[in-house]
């Protein structure tokens, strides 16, 4: 219940009032008879409001001074209660924000309606000021930088961590230009993307986070992840940009591209020795082998291979998942890609004694494409064809259709079982299952499916026991081909 | 045939297994073929001797390979000798650095056998004017 404390010089009137407000079960904490006594009481007994005769004849102080002095100490707000209608009078009483003025010799109803709705402004206000205040401290103290701009795109507020991370104190920065916080060549971005704000009447790019370079007071630059808001409160728009230094982030970015390039190079370089050897050994330079030795040789010579190209998938993984990749398309001559992935298998067909057939294969195919990972790709899934089958062979099926071309990889294999197939894309495929080592690092799908998609293409799989499996590629053509839709043949 | 491999390649890697095995190849091939074992040393070795081709690992001490070939094309006197990348590095970024930078070749170590590699060499040196 909220707590009254009245206040009049009169003793008798001081009385009357309390029984009043009390008949109206209202709770008097209190009755103090000059202005010295109530700040006193109010400090001690902290009403909620305070009922509080202007003309205080005792004391040097009077009501509209006590209520001041009761207000900026103990944040209590006041009714007045006068006799006098002096505008004068009213107008200084004014200056306090009181709740509410009792006209005196007062009415029951009147005064309890007066003071009904003082209590009721009380909870109002209190509780405006708390969520105020909740959203003050969240803005204040947040790690972000959390700026505030007007129409002009002038700084009106400022948090501690905007303070910290640009070194200029609020006081420096208000109604600066926001523009003079990033370096000079990415302003005119960001001024173009705060009037389209405006214009569409965009309300935030939330979840969507843009990267500049920030400016700070000394001079310094800083790369610097930012969001953009805007807000309208009567009829005034204004903008709220909230900003993250990210140095740390680049830095780790960069130590985790160097590791990758370091491990790169240290896991590759010795397979690469030991490769190089071998193939010496094998051509001969060293001296004549036998047909013993050149069998142990060609099986070194495998697991290496294996070895080395277990070594490049870890290492496209790491980076897909990290997303430092990114294709470099361009218009490539299709069919000279693919006749190099295909001598660089030569060996395999060969030793195992499969066929390869092509169709399709007539006229130029220029198609839009990342050569290196096209290139992968195709690999990827030609060295699985070659692993797994043993007799027959690998037809290759080159078809354009609606401005994209298709290469199908089909194999006379055992096929892929069924619950396999649903997954067969995946990156944690080899986890799935006894580990086998026929299987390799079973990140080989996964990287051609991905390299595809990065480049515009796609990449998919139909199998059955019967007919063993067949990988469908598809990729966009370059320009030049678009318009004919020709089968190739 | 016997004279048209008298050319002298610089071999500037420093892995010692990857000189073994180049020498090997090479002076299988007859070519005559110096080493280097840093980038530094290499740059001296391609001013003083002016060898007829350099093949060049990308990642060693002392000057990096790409530094060395940046040093090849900006001096007059070795800017025409052919260059051949090898390293384990077949980023993207190295290739088209390498080439960008002026190299005739990037191969990467491991993936091409070196009978390849000297396959590589001769139709660069064959393709060349005959001093």
């Amino acid at each position: 219940m909220k707590k009254l404390l009245v206040v009049d010089d009169e003793v008798l009137i001081a009385a009357e009032l309390r029984d009043h407000l009390e008949r109206m079960h209202f709770s008097v904490a209190g009755t103090a008879h000059s202005g010295e006594e109530a700040v006193e009481l109010a400090g001690r007994l902290r009403p909620d409001l305070v009922i509080l005769d202007i003309m205080l004849g005792d004391g040097r102080m009077d009501g509209i001074e006590a209520a001041e002095v009761i207000r900026d100490r103990f944040d209590i707000p006041v009714v007045f209660i006068t006799a006098y209608g002096n505008e004068q009078i009213i107008d200084r009483a004014k200056t306090v924000d009181p709740l509410g003025f009792i006209s005196k010799p007062f009415f029951e109803d009147e005064l309890k309606a007066c003071v009904e709705l003082a209590l009721y402004k009380v909870d109002r206000e209190r509780i405006l000021r708390d969520s105020e205040e909740r959203y003050r401290s969240v803005v204040v103290s947040a790690v972000e930088a959390i700026i505030i701009a007007d129409i002009r795109m002038r700084i009106v507020f400022w948090n501690r961590a905007a303070a910290g991370m640009f070194g200029y104190t609020a006081e420096e920065i208000e109604q600066r230009p926001v523009l003079e916080l990033i370096v000079e060549p990415q302003r005119k971005a960001l001024a173009v993307e705060m009037d389209r704000m405006v214009l569409t009447e965009e309300k935030d790019t939330s979840g969507r986070t843009a990267e500049t370079v920030g400016l700070r007071k000394d001079g310094s630059e800083f790369p610097m992840e930012f969001s953009l808001s805007s807000w309208v409160v009567r009829d005034d728009i204004f903008f709220t940009i909230n900003a993250r230094d990210i140095t740390d982030r680049k830095k780790i970015d960069q130590m985790k591209t160097d590791f990758v390039s370091l491990v790169s190079h240290q896991l590759k370089t010795p397979v690469a020795g030991v490769l190089g050897c071998i193939d010496n050994l094998l051509s001969g330079i060293a001296g004549p082998i036998t047909p013993e030795q050149k069998e142990y040789l060609l099986l070194m010579r495998d697991i290496s291979l294996r070895n080395y190209r277990n070594v490049n998938d870890l290492l496209n993984v790491s980076r897909i998942e990290r997303g430092v990749v990114e294709a470099n398309v361009k218009p490539w001559n299709l069919k000279r890609i693919l006749a190099q992935v295909l001598r660089d298998h030569r060996s395999s067909f060969r030793e195992k004694g499969l066929s390869l057939r092509i169709e399709g294969g007539g006229r130029r195919i220029e198609a839009m494409a990342d050569r290196d990972k096209l290139y992968e790709a195709f690999s990827n899934i030609l060295h699985n064809a070659l692993k797994f089958t043993e007799t027959g062979g690998i037809t290759v099926r080159l078809r354009q259709e609606d401005g994209r071309c298709r290469i199908d990889f089909q194999d006379t294999g055992p096929g892929i079982p069924a619950e396999l197939q649903k997954r067969l894309f995946k990156r944690n495929m080899v986890l799935h299952g006894a580990p086998d080592p026929k299987r390799g690092s079973g990140l080989g799908l996964f990287i051609a499916r991905e390299f595809m998609t990065l480049q515009g293409g796609d990449l998919s799989a139909t199998s059955s026991p019967e007919r063993g499996s067949c990988f469908r590629f598809t990729i966009p053509l370059a320009e030049n081909q678009r318009t004919e839709t020709t089968d190739g043949r | 045939m016997e004279g048209k491999n008298q050319a002298t390649i610089l071999l500037v890697e420093d892995e010692p297994v990857f000189r073994l095995i180049y020498r090997g190849v090479l002076q299988n091939a007859g070519y005559t073929v110096i080493e280097a074992p840093d980038g530094q040393t290499g740059w001296e070795m391609i001013r003083e001797r002016k060898p007829d081709l350099v093949l060049l690992d990308l990642i060693l001490p002392r000057m990096s390979g790409h530094e060395v070939l940046h040093n090849i094309r900006s001096d007059a006197a070795t800017r025409d000798i052919p260059v051949v990348i090898f390293s384990v590095m077949g980023q993207e970024k190295d290739v088209e650095r390498s080439f960008a930078l002026g190299a005739n070749e990037h191969r990467m170590k491991g993936m091409e056998s070196p009978v390849k590699i000297l396959g590589l060499i001769q139709e660069i040196l064959n393709k060349k004017p005959a001093a």
